[in-house]
Parts: structure tokens; C-alpha cells; sequence
């Protein structure tokens, strides 16, 4: 939930109060004129292990009521006392989104009564946050579109408490961080594309389990449309639990928004919540009825932040290893499209780690390479009852390996595909050399000797060939093909049979 | 385990008086014998009803929590125990600890013992702890734990003839006491014991972020020299000629053994009550945001909707004066008045605070009256529609404001009622605040224990 302040701090950039009226007669229904302005607010759950003002284990799976201290019930005279391990994590989250992070900040209370919140209040951050004046950067891309870069400045984050999950929900009810953006996303998939990057950086460094269906992360966004670069009214999108839902919510509201607008009417500021399909449904009007009387949290004293706190924290970042994400595109080569595909996956992530220990030190292949190939040994493994990919080291060894004798031009492309077959089905136990050693498999570059005993034996097709009967052609080529076992190239047997048969080329 | 029982008859001898809620006599028991078996010496000790007492009722002398039973007990009643305290019972006070009379509370009013009480009228204890206060001059206890936050604790003290300490903010943890501004405070038979009960209690608390370590300063082992500091402002058309002939001689006393007596300004003061009440009143309205009828406390019949119920939970079981402050409180934070008062009464309050700081770096101690003269009578209260309680919170409101520790000093004269001196040291000065009462009250010699 956006406080009233940032609303005014963001109100002063964009002064988004006033709303878009169109000018002339006919201009308010010209598309070309109205942009999407969206701003997020996503909610992190922090992976403590108790809540952020009481020792009650926080995460656990726990029914309705159970985990809950006096203080959680806001019993008369219990008193908050801040999870250090909280703060811990804000400060890891202030330095991977480059922010500032201020040497004191205060808690303030939120009043509003809500039956699922005890105290009539919520323990927030408004004018003075733990950090603020950040930024983020991440590559915006989807399947027809090709990546670019984007960079959203960051207004603040605040600690805060879960509010709605404060005795219901045990098992939560814990640590936030409220990260606020400026509103500069222009698409919905700019704003799907930062949850998604985001929250694979919160799950590497340990700050949030990152899952959205179970509120590891929440997401309101902020959406309304300029005309000519004058501001629109907002309206607060809430209730949205999953990336997709992201993407057809801010879709939905700027479809019905224009819709509006070209009608000629004026769009009512507004929280509005995302329903299943995504359809925003409204919910009840906003900030503009509801005062929610900030005071400052007489009952915790400003939070000093130790510059020891920081350097703890900054050094802890710097020293772990980058997301896999930003490991599989920056050091293994990968398109960010591939990058982010591949570390959203559990399973495809740790077997592009286990071959990476194969290929990074390699020259010649690339990171195109391994997907390609990956993608081959996807469609002939299809069939098969073993697990794609192959979980073992072996296999991601002996793949690196058969990809390199392939570039090298050391095997043929059918021998290569058999291998696959030979190696993911598992009772395979030499190596690739092994195989190719024993079996005698290696490419041959020189198919003209083969080709011109095969036309020597089969010379009632080869007549048709010459003819230029196409099926005997294919036959041939198959014959010689299986007569190398598959150690000519195919273009290559193709090229001979058509010079030894005297075809044109 | 004889001054037990002793304390326990006298609870039963004094019951019209309405000093306790609920009576804790056989948790004194069990509690004496523990002590005796750890080598302590027993002693009995009432708590005001707004400290939380396990498997107790803490009712904050409200309808809203008649029933309300916490599952912990506060951070300065556990020490007390942990000390030898044996509790005899939970002092009655105003509603919320809001009033300066007792004589709101749901559970009816406290009468002070000074006087024979009826049933219509009765000298008023003081408040809000009146309970507290009067236990402690009518034996019942030799120590009664109260709360201050705009003078709830000396006020009392100063109408029934005992000490009140209110200490620095901080160094009595308030977990599990229901206000936010609120000091656990002391009211005891002399400085002496006052010190002694505090010690006790002090100590930073890991449950109380606002609790510190205590005592920066030592004491002063006598009155010469020391450098008292008297505000002018304190003198003005609120303070009875009573009040005014005492305050005048304990000073007169204080010079005669060697004190240096000093004329103070405190300008700001009379800004205080006006400040005190919006800082207050938001206070209020925040924290009893809590009580709406749903996790506990009074739940109604009414239950068409959320929001009737808690309309209905709150209108009936909270009285018009909190009502008032919750009202007022939520109005002066809305976000058109906000800065107009709320956050002017904040800047104020550093001023009255700043004052204060300054006086007490040139003086030692500020020695004030406590209220505006002696008790009176409930038909006078009632007569001036309360506005004595006003008057009277002119005297200890600066204190709470600059959370600085005061102390109220009892002097009784023959034939009439007690009047308190304040006297308040710089912030965390509580040593010397108790030692120079101490002083005081050994040469004037005009405290006489009841």
C-alpha cells in the first residue's frame, strides 16, 4: 500500500492528481496520443525465522491462530521489539538495489480497523524508510519481443509489518519489505519482467522464498494513462498473485482506461483488485476517503543503522556468487531471454552448471552450442522413460564433449544424435572417445570411395538416379549413409552421389 | 508473613473505600511463603489494575476488560516478585488511567482513608492512582506500583500524604502496562523506599525498546550546597495560599540548611497542558485503536457488521472521557489538522523539554508544589465539573513531557490535609532525586507516618 506521502512525492513528479483531459473534440480518441505510466509496489516476505516485532517462529506451516504471541494479539501493554535479522535482510535488498541507505529511520503507525489486524494499526515506514533512492536494471524481453535494457529508479523501502496475515495465516504474518518504483514502466511486460528479475534475486541471496501463489512476494501496481504527456488519474491494482496475472491486470486496465477515455469520460481514482482471469473489479475508492492518522511508533526508538550493519551486509553480497541468472548471461554467454528461461528452472539450471564446468573453458563452443543441443537431446529423449536433462555429471561431461567433437567437425551430425540416444539412456558407461575409439565412428571427410562402391552394387537405382528419379536418389543416399554408419555427413554423400552420377550440383 | 496478614485485614477493614478490583489475598499467601523459603523477607505490595498480572484480571478499571485475563505478567511487577513482593490485590484508578480523581472508573470510585467516607460524598484520593495511593497511606501496602503520565502518580500521592516517584522515562520498563507515555511509577512511605523499590525494578528490558539503564549520577549526601532552582511560573493564580505557605516554607527550610535557592524562568511551561493534552490525546487514540470487541475484551450483541460491532463494543464499554480523547485524538491527526497541532505540539514539547534541560545543567533540583493545594471534597469536583483536575495537572505535566524524574514529597500539618512538594533532577538523576527528598523530609521534619 502506497502512503500518503510517497503518493504526494510521486504526485509531485508526475502530478498524476490532476487527470488527462483531452483537448481537442476528436483527440481523446487517438490511441497514439495515450501512454501506459505504471508503478509497482511489491511486497517481499523476508525469510526470517520469527516475525518482525514478536519471537514467534514466522514461516512455518502452522493453522489459523496458532503461532501467535500476546504482542501478535496487540494484548494491552505488549511492546514490539524489531527482528534484527529483518533489518539484516533490508539492508542486503538496500545494497543490490543500489540505495541509499539512511543512518537513522523510524516505524510509524498506519490506523485502520480491520478485523484480521488487532492493534486498529500497522507498523510501517513512510518519511523516513531504512533505504531509498535506488535503482534496478534488468533486460525486458518476450517471445516476439528482443531484449532491451531498462533501468527503474527506485523511491524507497520500507520494513513493515504483514498486516493482513497477523494471526490468521500463522505460519506468516512476518517481515516485510515494501519496495516502491518510481512509476517509469510503460508496459506490462516491463513490469512483469521486473518481478520476474527481482524475485530471482531475492531468492538467491536468501531475502524471500519467492514464491508469488503463496505471498512470498505481493504486487500492487499502479496504472494510468498520460495524453500528451500530461498525467492520468491512478488507480491501484491489488490482489494480483501471480506474474501472468500481472501482465493481463495492467493489460486489462489500460485496455478499460482508454476505453473510457475515448468515450470521453473521466476515470474515478481508485483501488481496484485483479480477479482470477485477471479482470480488475473494483474494490473501494482510496486514499483521497481514507486518512490513515501516521503517527510515529511510540514504542520503538529511531532504528540507527550501524555502519557496521552495512559493511557486514555490502561485504556479504559482493562476496557471494552472482544470481544464476546473471551467471548463465554474463559468464557463460547465454541471451538473457535463454538466461533467465533456464535459472527460473530448478532441474535445466544445475545441468547448464554442471556443463559449464565442461565448456566455459572451451573456445569453440558457445553458449548457443549447449541450447541447441539441449534442445536436441529434449526431442530424443521424448520417448524415453528417463529424466530430461540427465541429472548425472557424467552425462554433462560426456555432452560437452560429443558438441565438441561435433564442432570439430570430428563426428557427423547423425552419429552426434545417435550418441545422445547411447548417453542419456543410461547404461552407456564409456565415454564418448571410448565409444567412438572401439567402434571405429569418427568421421570420414572422403565419401567418394564409398559412394562409388555403393553405385557399383546398385545399379538399377543408380540408372534412375541418373534419370533423375528423386526417390532413388534418397535411397542411395540413405544406403550410403547407413553403408559409412553415419560417418559421412549427409551433404556431403549427397554432393558425391550427384557428382559421381554426373547431376548437376 | 504477619505483615501479610496484617496488610491483608487491613485490605478487608478498608473494602468501602474502593481501593482494590480484584483482591489477590491467597497469591500473597503463596507468594510470602515462597519468599521466606528463598531467605527474602515478605512485604505487601498492591499493583495498579494497568499492569498486567498473570492468570489475573487487568481490567484498566474499564467495562471494555472486565474480563480480560493476560497470559504474561509486566516486566517491573515479575522483578518485585522475584524480590519478596506479595501482592494483596489490583488497585482501583480512573478508567484507563485517565482522570485525576479515581472517581471514573468502572468499577466505581476510590475514597480516600484520610476521612470518614459516605456513600455521597468523600475526600477525592487524587488520581489516577488513587487506588495505589491510598493503599499505601492505609497500610495495605507497604509499596504500590502506579503509573504517571501527566502526574497520575504524585498527584495521589501529594492528597493522601505519601511519596511519589515518578522516575526518567525508560528506566522502569513499561511492557506490560497499558499506555505508551505512561511511567511505571512508585508510591511508597519515604524517599528512602522509594529509592530502594526502583532498584528493584530498573534495568533494560529486551521486550522494551524504550527501556535504558538507569541512574547516570550519584546523590548528594546533604542539602549544603545544593543548588535548588525555584520557576517562577509555578507560582501563579492555580496555587492555593495553602500551597503556596508550603512551598514557601520547605524552601525557607532548604536555605536554612545551607541550600542555595535560585529564581528559575520556565517560560514554556504554561504551553505544557495544551501540549501535554493534544500529545496525549493522539497517544490514546492510537493505542486504543486495539480495543474493538474482536481478539478480546467487551464483545456486544450487536454483530450485523464488522464495523457496527466495533461502534457498539466501543461506545458501550468505554466511558465519555476516553471516548472524548479518542475523538479528539483521531481528529487532531487527520491529515488537515495534523500539522496545525499535532506536530506543533511535538516542537513544543522539545522546547518544554529543552527549558527544563537547561534549568537543571545551572540547578541541581527544581522544587515546585505538586498540585494546587490539598484534596477535595468529591461535591466540590463534581461542582467545578472536574476542572480542578485540570489545574492540578499544571504542576506535573512538564515532567512527563521532559521525562525527567520528579518526585512528590508529603507535608502534613496538624488538623489539616497533606500537600506535596515536587522536587525534579535532570534526566536520570533519580539517585539525586530521592536522596535530596530524602534531605528535605528529614530536616523540615513535617512528614508525619500515619
Amino acid at each position: 500500500m502506497l502512503q500518503t506521502r510517497i503518493l504526494r512525492r510521486i504526485s509531485a513528479m508526475t502530478a498524476s492528481t490532476s487527470s488527462a483531459t483531452p483537448s481537442t473534440s476528436e483527440g481523446h480518441k487517438d490511441r497514439s496520443r495515450y501512454r501506459p505510466v505504471i508503478g509497482l509496489e511489491v511486497h517481499v516476505q523476508l525469510n526470517t525465522r520469527t516475525k518482525l516485532f514478536s519471537r514467534t517462529p514466522a514461516g512455518l506451516e502452522a493453522g489459523p491462530n496458532r503461532l501467535v504471541s500476546p504482542f501478535d494479539m496487540a494484548l494491552p501493554g505488549t511492546m514490539p521489539a524489531l527482528n534484527k535479522q529483518a533489518v539484516m535482510h533490508a539492508l542486503k535488498m538496500a545494497k543490490l538495489l543500489k540505495c541509499t541507505v539512511p543512518e537513522k529511520s523510524r516505524f510509524d503507525r498506519k490506523h485502520y480497523f480491520y478485523a484480521d489486524m488487532p492493534a486498529g494499526y500497522q507498523i510501517t515506514q513512510t518519511d523516513m524508510p531504512i533505504a531509498r533512492d535506488g535503482s534496478f536494471a534488468f533486460h525486458v524481453f518476450d517471445e516476439h519481443v528482443e531484449p532491451y535494457w531498462k533501468e527503474v529508479p527506485i523511491i524507497q523501502l520500507q520494513l513493515e509489518q504483514d498486516s493482513g496475515k497477523t494471526i490468521h495465516h500463522g505460519k506468516k504474518c512476518c517481515a516485510l519489505v515494501e519496495i516502491v518504483t518510481t512509476p517509469c514502466l510503460r508496459t506490462a511486460l516491463e513490469a512483469t519482467c521486473f518481478v520476474q528479475h527481482l524475485r530471482l534475486i531475492l531468492m538467491h541471496y536468501q531475502i524471500c522464498l519467492g514464491e508469488l501463489h503463496r505471498g512470498h512476494l505481493r504486487v500492487d501496481a499502479n496504472v494510468s494513462l498520460s495524453y500528451d504527456g500530461k498525467p492520468g488519474t491512478r488507480i491501484e491494482v491489488k490482489n494480483i498473485n501471480s506474474v501472468r496475472c500481472l501482465h493481463t491486470a495492467i493489460n486489462y486496465e489500460i485496455e478499460r482506461q482508454f476505453s473510457l477515455l475515448s468515450r470521453g469520460e473521466k476515470i474515478v481514482k481508485e483501488t481496484r483488485a485483479a480477479d482470477p482471469e485477471g479482470r480488475t473489479v473494483s474494490m473501494r475508492e482510496k486514499e483521497d476517503d481514507t486518512d490513515y492518522r501516521f503517527i510515529p511508533e511510540p514504542n520503538l526508538p529511531l532504528l540507527k543503522i550501524q555502519p557496521e550493519w552495512r559493511e557486514m551486509n555490502d561485504r556479504w553480497v559482493e562476496t557471494q556468487p552472482p544470481p544464476r541468472f546473471q551467471k548463465f548471461r554474463d559468464e557463460f554467454g547465454f541471451n538473457p531471454r535463454s538466461a533467465l528461461h533456464l535459472a527460473e528452472d530448478e532441474t535445466l539450471s544445475s545441468f547448464i552448471e554442471r556443463c559449464a564446468e565442461h565448456f566455459v573453458p572451451l573456445e569453440n563452443l558457445t553458449a548457443n552450442d549447449i541450447l541447441v543441443w539441449m534442445k536436441e537431446l529434449k526431442t530424443t529423449m521424448q520417448r524415453s522413460k528417463d529424466v530430461y536433462p540427465p541429472a548425472s555429471n557424467r552425462f554433462a561431461e560426456q555432452f560437452v564433449r560429443a558438441i565438441d567433437l561435433y564442432k570439430k567437425n570430428r563426428i557427423t551430425r547423425l552419429r552426434m544424435l545417435d550418441l545422445l540416444r547411447n548417453l542419456s539412456a543410461d547404461q552407456e558407461s564409456r565415454t564418448v572417445d571410448q565409444i567412438l575409439d572401439a567402434e571405429d565412428l569418427w568421421k570420414i571427410e572422403n565419401a567418394d570411395e564409398i559412394v562409388s562402391d555403393l553405385l557399383k552394387s546398385q545399379e538399377k537405382i543408380s540408372e534412375k538416379a541418373r534419370q533423375g528419379h528423386a526417390k532413388s536418389f534418397g535411397r542411395l543416399r540413405n544406403l550410403a549413409v547407413e553403408g559409412s554408419r553415419k560417418r559421412i555427413d549427409v551433404d556431403q554423400i549427397e554432393a558425391s552421389l550427384k557428382r559421381l552420377l554426373g547431376l548437376k550440383t | 508473613m504477619q505483615r501479610i496478614e496484617a496488610a491483608i485485614e487491613k485490605a478487608v477493614r478498608y473494602r468501602a473505600n474502593g481501593i482494590l478490583i480484584t483482591e489477590t489475598f491467597d497469591l500473597a499467601r503463596k507468594q510470602a511463603e515462597a519468599a521466606l523459603q528463598n531467605g527474602q523477607t515478605p512485604f505487601p505490595v498492591v499493583i495498579k489494575d494497568c499492569f498486567a498480572l498473570k492468570d489475573y484480571p487487568t481490567t484498566c478499571s474499564s467495562m471494555m476488560l472486565e474480563s480480560f485475563v493476560p497470559p504474561y505478567t509486566s516486566k517491573v511487577v515479575e522483578k518485585l516478585i522475584s524480590r519478596g513482593a506479595c501482592i494483596i490485590g489490583k488497585a482501583n484508578h480512573d478508567e484507563y488511567s485517565m482522570g485525576t480523581s479515581s472517581v471514573l472508573g468502572h468499577f466505581g470510585p476510590v475514597k480516600s482513608a484520610l476521612e470518614d467516607a459516605s456513600k455521597y460524598d468523600w475526600l477525592v484520593p487524587g488520581g489516577s492512582s488513587g487506588g495505589s495511593a491510598v493503599a499505601v497511606q492505609a497500610g495495605l501496602a507497604d509499596m504500590a506500583l502506579a503509573s504517571d503520565t501527566g502526574g497520575s502518580t504524585r498527584n495521589p500521592a501529594a492528597f493522601n500524604g505519601v511519596f511519589g516517584f515518578k522516575p526518567t522515562y525508560g528506566t522502569l520498563s513499561r511492557y506490560g502496562l497499558a499506555n505508551s507515555l505512561d511511567s511505571p511509577s512508585i508510591i511508597a512511605r519515604s524517599a528512602e523506599e522509594c529509592w530502594k523499590y526502583f532498584e528493584y525494578m530498573t534495568g533494560k528490558e529486551v521486550d522494551d525498546s524504550t527501556s535504558t539503564d538507569s541512574t547516570k549520577y550519584l546523590g548528594k549526601s546533604s542539602i549544603k550546597g545544593l543548588v535548588v532552582g525555584v520557576p517562577r511560573e509555578y507560582h501563579n493564580e492555580k496555587l492555593s495560599e495553602d500551597g503556596w505557605q508550603v512551598w514557601n516554607s520547605s524552601l525557607n527550610n532548604l536555605k536554612k540548611n545551607g541550600a542555595l535557592i535560585k529564581g528559575v524562568t520556565l517560560p514554556f511551561t504554561k504551553y505544557s497542558s495544551a501540549c501535554y493534552h493534544v500529545i496525549t490525546t493522539v497517544d490514546v487514540a492510537s493505542n486504543m485503536a486495539r480495543y474493538d470487541g474482536i481478539a478480546y475484551g467487551y464483545r456486544p450483541s450487536e454483530e450485523s457488521s464488522t464495523y457496527a460491532m466495533y461502534a457498539e463494543s466501543r461506545s458501550t464499554a468505554l466511558n465519555t472521557v476516553v471516548r472524548k480523547r479518542i475523538i479528539a485524538g483521531n481528529f487532531l491527526l487527520l491529515r488537515r489538522y495534523r500539522k496545525e497541532f499535532y506536530e506543533r505540539a511535538l516542537k513544543v514539547r522539545r522546547l518544554i523539554k529543552n527549558e527544563l534541560d537547561k534549568a537543571l545543567g545551572e540547578v541541581d533540583v527544581l522544587v515546585t508544589p505538586t498540585a494546587s493545594g490539598t484534596a477535595p471534597m468529591y461535591s466540590q469536583l463534581r461542582q467545578s465539573s472536574y476542572s480542578r483536575e485540570d489545574e492540578d495537572d499544571y504542576f506535573t505535566q512538564a515532567a512527563n513531557l521532559a521525562g525527567i524524574p520528579a518526585i512528590s514529597v508529603p507535608f502534613v500539618r496538624d488538623y489539616s490535609l497533606p500537600i506535596g512538594i515536587q522536587v525534579m533532577a535532570a534526566r536520570k538523576c533519580d539517585k539525586l532525586a530521592c536522596d535530596q527528598t530524602a534531605h528535605m523530609n528529614t530536616i523540615t521534619g513535617l512528614y508525619v507516618s500515619s
